[in-house]
């Protein structure tokens, strides 16, 4: 505060968000969006398929009698993003529309420091210790199959036909 | 806001107590610096009960103690009061993680412990991403303390810490946790920002944007904050 100030003046610069903190806040906001817009469409990826929410996806499987297909994946992961684009294809979105429940299980440990406690869980309860990984499980939870890693479009689609099939 | 810091940190190097817990942990970091190879594990427990022991009731001291008032009463701007006191916490760390680093060297060639060599590259990242978990981690500290009494700021900050980590059944409540650590309290992997890796860049604008927040927040909150003598 300049000395020569009158009270008025004062308090209003007193109030006042300093020019700093105004333009700090500005650059915070512009490396928000830059950053999330060079991060995006990674694991963002939905292709063509409808993904459901994980929360809702044991009372959807058991409303329907689908199972649940779990893709686990990752924003940093090469290889997901290999199956995202098949999961862009009319040929794989179609038979996972048709014969599943698909969640999408995005881990956030690299980034975040953890997951989310039920995601932690699903991780768990499947051993999923590398991305992508597919998971079948029967709408209580039971595991029916599971696909880790990534060949190619063929062994995807083989796997969505049978995966109890070892 | 120069003259702040300087207040802050000769207010801490005459607490007996703070330099008692602060060089505990520095010696207990400095082992597994010369253990590992670099990393202090600062921004691990020892980094958080530092910051801790640095940032709590950081203002309301201060203010009970009347010397707000009297700071307050010169020709002073609030934003350069506060801030004084969120660039001394980061000083604070920072020379924390500098002494960690000093005797992690002395200890690695006195007892000459097992593990990697020192890497002064590892040593230097350690103090910089050290540095700014602490920067992120003193602006919630700072918003807190902007209007909680006494150590309401680390009671709040702990708090919401439990409150996160609670697991329930009810989704909405999962969500909104979730939400909350993602956009408001990311833990930024720093080391991996630096090195280009583009989720983790994400993760460091949400917690750059996020340190702002708070920082603004804290200092709209105490401008506006009326201190009474004897009151806190």
């Amino acid at each position: 505060m300049d000395r020569t100030e009158t009270p008025a003046a004062a308090g209003r610069s007193q109030s006042r968000v300093s020019p700093v903190l105004f333009w700090a806040l500005l650059a915070a906001i512009v490396f928000r969006i830059v950053t999330a817009v060079m991060d995006r469409g990674g694991a963002d990826g939905t292709g063509l398929v409808r993904w459901h929410p994980r929360e809702d996806a044991a009372a959807r499987a058991a409303s329907t009698g689908k199972p649940i297909l779990y893709d686990f994946t990752a924003a940093w992961c090469g290889p997901c993003r290999l199956i995202d684009r098949d999961w862009g294809t009319r040929e794989v979105a179609d038979r996972v529309n048709a014969s599943f429940v698909p969640v999408r299980i995005v881990d956030r440990a690299r980034e975040d420091g953890r997951n989310a406690p039920d995601v932690a869980e699903l991780q768990r309860r499947y051993e999923v210790s590398g991305f992508p990984t597919l998971v079948v499980a029967s709408p209580d939870g039971r595991l029916i199959g599971k696909h880790e890693g990534y060949r190619n479009r063929e062994a995807l689609v083989e796997f969505l036909k049978e995966p109890g099939r070892p | 806001m120069i003259e702040m810091i300087r207040r802050f940190l000769r207010q801490k190097s005459r607490s007996t107590g703070t330099l008692i817990v602060v060089g505990l942990f520095a010696v207990a970091s400095a082992f597994t610096l010369a253990s590992t190879g670099g990393q202090t594990g600062a921004g691990g427990g020892a980094g958080f009960l530092v910051l801790l022991v640095l940032a709590a009731a950081c203002v309301a001291k201060d203010a009970s103690g009347g010397a707000l008032q009297m700071i307050l009463a010169r020709p002073i701007r609030r934003t350069d009061y506060l801030f004084g006191r969120y660039f001394g916490i980061v000083a604070a760390f920072a020379a924390f993680l500098v002494a960690c680093s000093l005797l992690g060297v002395v200890a690695k060639a006195a007892w000459n412990a097992g593990g990697p060599p020192l890497s002064p590259q590892a040593m230097l990242a350690g103090l910089g991403y050290g540095t700014l978990w602490a920067a992120q981690t003193a602006a919630v500290f700072l918003f807190f303390s902007s209007f909680l009494p006494g150590y309401g700021d680390a009671v709040a900050f702990l708090g919401l810490q439990v409150l996160l980590s609670v697991q329930t059944s009810a989704s909405w409540y999962q969500r909104l946790a979730e939400a909350i650590r993602r956009e408001v309290m990311p833990a930024v992997p720093w080391d991996k920002a630096f090195g280009g890796d583009l989720a983790a860049l994400a993760a460091a604008g949400r917690g750059v944007l996020a340190t702002v927040v708070f920082l603004a927040a804290a200092s709209l909150i105490f401008a506006r904050r009326e201190f009474v003598y004897g009151q806190d």
